[in-house]
Formats: C-alpha cells, structure tokens, sequence
C-alpha cells in the first residue's frame, strides 16, 4: 500500500506541474516583486502577509496552520502605514511572524492548539528598505537615465507641435514598454534618439539596437534593476522562532519548541538556478510519557543542515521547483524510552513545487540509514501578498 | 436701497479679488511637485529643461513636496530614478501628460523613467 502511494503522489504532483507550465506560458510575463521572487524556503520560514498551511497531510498527525506577519495585517487597516518613512520604521514589526494551529489525528479529530511567534534577527533580504539597493539600481540603469534626460533635454527645444507629440509618446514606450521595438520609431523620432546616444556617449543602448534593432530598451532597463534585486535574494537570514502546543483536552503545554534557522545563498546566481544553504535547529521540550502526570521533562535537539536547489523560470526569474537535500541529526538531552537510541541519523530529501503563482506543494523524504526505512509526508502552502500586484 | 448698495459693492469686491488672483497666478511660476514612496524606498531627480537648457533639478529620497521656483510654459521636466514599492507623482501645473493630484503620474517597482511638458 505505501509503495502504491510513493507511485502515486510523485506523478500526480508532475502532471499538476505540467499542467500549470502550460498555463504560465500562455500568461504575458508578469511584473516581478519581492515575492514573486522570494523562494518557497524562504516563504516557509518568514511570510510575507499570512500563509495557509495544510501540513503532514499523508502523516498521522496533520496539521492546519495560519501564519502572518502583523504589520501587513495593519497595513490593510491603515494605508497610510504604507507610506516609505512609516514603512521603515516598522522595520521590527515588519520582521515579526505569528502563527496558529489545529492538530488534526488520523480521522481529522482535534488533537491539540498550537500558537507561535518568530523574529528576524538577521533580513538582509528585504531590499525594499535600503538605500543601498536603490542606489546600485540607479547606477546600473545610468545610461537609460541619461536617454531619458537627452530626450527631455531635445522635447524642450521642438516647436514643431506634432513632431513633439510623436516623439513624447514613442520616446516613452521606448523606455517603458517592453514590447515597443526600437524599429518602431518613427524616421524623425529614430534620428533624434541616435543623436542623443552619440552626444551623450551611451555605448551599451547603441550597442544594443546596433546589433539588433527589434531589441526592446525598456526590458534590458528592467532587467538591469531585476539584475541588482535578485543579488539580494541570495543574502543572509536568520530566524528565531518560539512555539506551544497545549494537549487536546486541556489547556497545559504538552510541547515547546525553541528554533534557529539561518539561510544564505552561495555560488554566482545563473539566470535559471541558484544554491542555498539552510541550516535549522530545534529544542523540543516534550511530556515524558514514562512518567506519569504531564510535564515538559524531555528534551530532544535536532539540527538539519542542508542545501536547497531553486530552480527559477530563466526569463523571469520566478522560483517554480526547488529541491532540499539535508542532514539531520538529532538527540535525546533528557527522558529516552527504552526502545530509542540517544543519537539518530537521517538523511532528508526536500521537494517543493510552484503550482500557480504562491501556492506550493513540498513533500518530504526521510531516510533512515541504519534502519533502511524511508518516509513520506505531503504538505500544501498557500501564501497570499499583503502588498497587491503592483 | 441700502442693501442693494451693499450687495454691488461685494459683487465688485469679489470681482477685484478673482482678477488679484488670475494675475498672480500668471506671475507666478511656482510648480509645485509632490512625491510618495510607498512600501519601499526610493529615489527620484526631476530636471526643468528650457530650449535644451537645464534650469533647475530637484532631487527626492523620501515622500516630500518640493517647488521649482521658476517653472514656465514649453518647459520639459525629466524625471528619473527608481522605487523599491510603489511611486507616485503630482504637480499644481498643467502638463502633458496630465499631473493633477487627481492624474497623479504612477510608477511600479522598478526604473523610474518620464518627461512631462509644461503647459
């Protein structure tokens, strides 16, 4: 029956995967925002406006979590928390989590309520708050800035009313449209732009519509400024993280977790994957169930280090698979049972997969290597953005 | 007969305050430019250009109001830059194209790139 299901659930997720390809193929490409870009890792351990969580669906106990972020949850209160110098200063509610659960058992009875909060002591990642990232996209896009002033510069001195028109207009697509071509321009229009690259000396715009004159300047701008955003992707973040679970018929403590989790990314960034390092850490206090009555009295650390592989749609950058290859260890500080071992070594393998936009499938392997036995659980994700499409 | 008196007397006193407020307008050449980041940060430059030559050029790093103190028709604004968020820009003037607060110019996360005409 369990190799049936290990069958199963591997080619039901890749006809899903098939199935929404073919869709985002038919899509016009999207405009890329930080979350579009933000790995299903990284969005598993700090959310962006609330994540809904299905987890452990194959396993016996399952569980159904709601995370959120408390500064998005006002911001649709308060618009006016959107605004920049509001929207900097919050910058430790913006890096706080909270989440909740129901326990489900086997037959979806309620087993027990969790509640937890976690903190981003480390977000190199949110870019969205430092100078430093808008001023390295500046000065990637210098020579567009510099067209765009020559084009001003030369609609100053036109008197001619429809030639101004014209050269408005098309100068404007040309820099903002990514479908309008530079062989679009009309004859005039053309002439004046490519005197504005030669006076200005802007070698890499005339470079470009040299060798191809059907390229569009407005895609290379963007993705001069995607170039700069994905370079904060792969900086560091590390999460600490507290959490409760009470037991399911009273309310006391039958579970306390304390977390660590570091990620970084490593290795040059190619256009269609890049590497991650994340290394997660636990202390789980739990009811001894040799003793009686309840308590908190074991105590089981585990740390699983390991890589993630994301695999990203080439053009726009968009994580669609991701695969986790990990090692976990884990000990037993205080309450051992007499059949376990104090020190237990497994090998993990991670898949998650992008279904449509942020809703993600992972689905774990474990891999016992002195026991030879290998588990599967089945989770689903769905996070939803607090900001909109913008 | 009084009240009649009075009321002419205001109709002309309002008449007199109206044209007072055309004719400061025309003297005037203040251009008022608004811009707002929102959910990120920012930077925008806004250079005045007059017959190809550059007059002024302000430049925004945060949600301010700023003036160009000498703003006048056939005037080209260029504006440049780049938002993290969201960016938003408006002016008291009438441009092409359209400024108004209520046709406020609104650009994505990305480059900033625009030319408004003065009208």
């Amino acid at each position: 029956m369990n190799s049936i299901r290990f069958y199963i659930i591997p080619l039901f997720l890749f006809s899903i995967l098939s199935i929404s390809s073919s869709a985002q193929s038919k899509k016009i490409a999207a405009i890329i925002t930080a979350d579009s870009l933000a790995s299903g890792n990284y969005k598993d351990v700090l959310t962006s406006f609330f994540q809904l969580a299905f987890d452990k669906l194959t396993a016996k106990n399952k569980e159904l979590k709601f995370s959120s972020n408390p500064y998005a949850v006002m911001m649709k209160a308060n618009p006016d928390l959107e605004i920049d110098y509001n929207y900097k200063k919050n910058r430790v509610l913006r890096n706080l989590n909270f989440n909740f659960s129901l326990k489900l058992d086997s037959s979806y009875r309620f087993n027990g309520f969790s509640s937890g909060i976690s903190y981003a002591l480390i977000n190199k990642r949110d870019y969205t708050v430092y100078n430093e990232f808008i001023r390295l996209a500046i000065d990637k896009n210098a020579e567009f800035n510099k067209l765009q002033n020559g084009i001003s510069q030369a609609l100053s001195g036109i008197d001619d009313a429809d030639l101004k028109k014209r050269f408005r207009e098309q100068g404007n697509k040309l820099l903002n449209d990514e479908m309008y071509t530079y062989d679009k321009l009309d004859n005039d229009v053309k002439q004046r732009v490519d005197k504005i690259l030669l006076d200005s000396n802007l070698t890499r715009i005339a470079k470009l519509v040299k060798n191809n004159s059907s390229s569009t300047i407005a895609k290379s701008c963007r993705d001069g400024y995607n170039e700069v955003k994905k370079s904060f992707q792969s900086k560091p973040l590390l999460l600490l993280s507290i959490t409760d679970t009470t037991a399911k018929d009273e309310f006391v403590f039958s579970n306390i977790t304390l977390k660590a989790e570091f990620l970084k990314g490593f290795g040059d960034s190619k256009p269609g994957a890049n590497w991650e390092f994340s290394i997660p850490a636990t202390v789980n206090f739990v009811d001894n169930l040799s003793l009686a009555g309840r308590d908190l009295k074991r105590a089981v650390f585990r740390i699983e280090p390991g890589i993630n592989l994301v695999i990203r749609n080439s053009g726009a950058a968009h994580s669609l698979l991701e695969m986790k290859f990990s090692g976990e260890y884990s000990h037993i500080f205080n309450g051992l049972y007499p059949t376990e071992k104090n020190d237990v070594l497994t090998f993990n393998g991670t898949v998650r997969i992008k279904i449509i936009h942020d809703i993600w499938i992972p689905l774990v392997f474990k891999y016992d290597p002195k026991k030879g036995n290998i588990l599967g659980f089945l989770s689903v994700k769905f996070n939803f953005s607090g900001q909109g499409k913008i | 007969m009084a009240n009649k008196k009075k009321a002419t007397l205001k109709k002309a006193a309002t008449k007199k305050k109206t044209n007072r407020r055309i004719s400061i307008a025309k003297a005037d050449n203040n251009m008022l430019v608004s811009v707002e980041f929102k959910l990120g940060s920012g930077e925008l430059t806004a250079k005045l250009f007059r017959k190809t030559n550059l007059v002024d050029s302000l430049k925004w790093e945060t949600t301010e109001n700023k003036v160009f103190t000498d703003a006048r028709p056939g005037d080209e604004l260029s504006i440049t830059g780049a938002c993290s968020g969201k960016a938003r820009l408006s002016t008291n003037r009438s441009t092409t194209p359209a400024s108004a607060p209520s046709t406020a110019r609104k650009y994505s996360q990305g480059p900033i790139l625009d030319s408004l005409g003065i009208n």
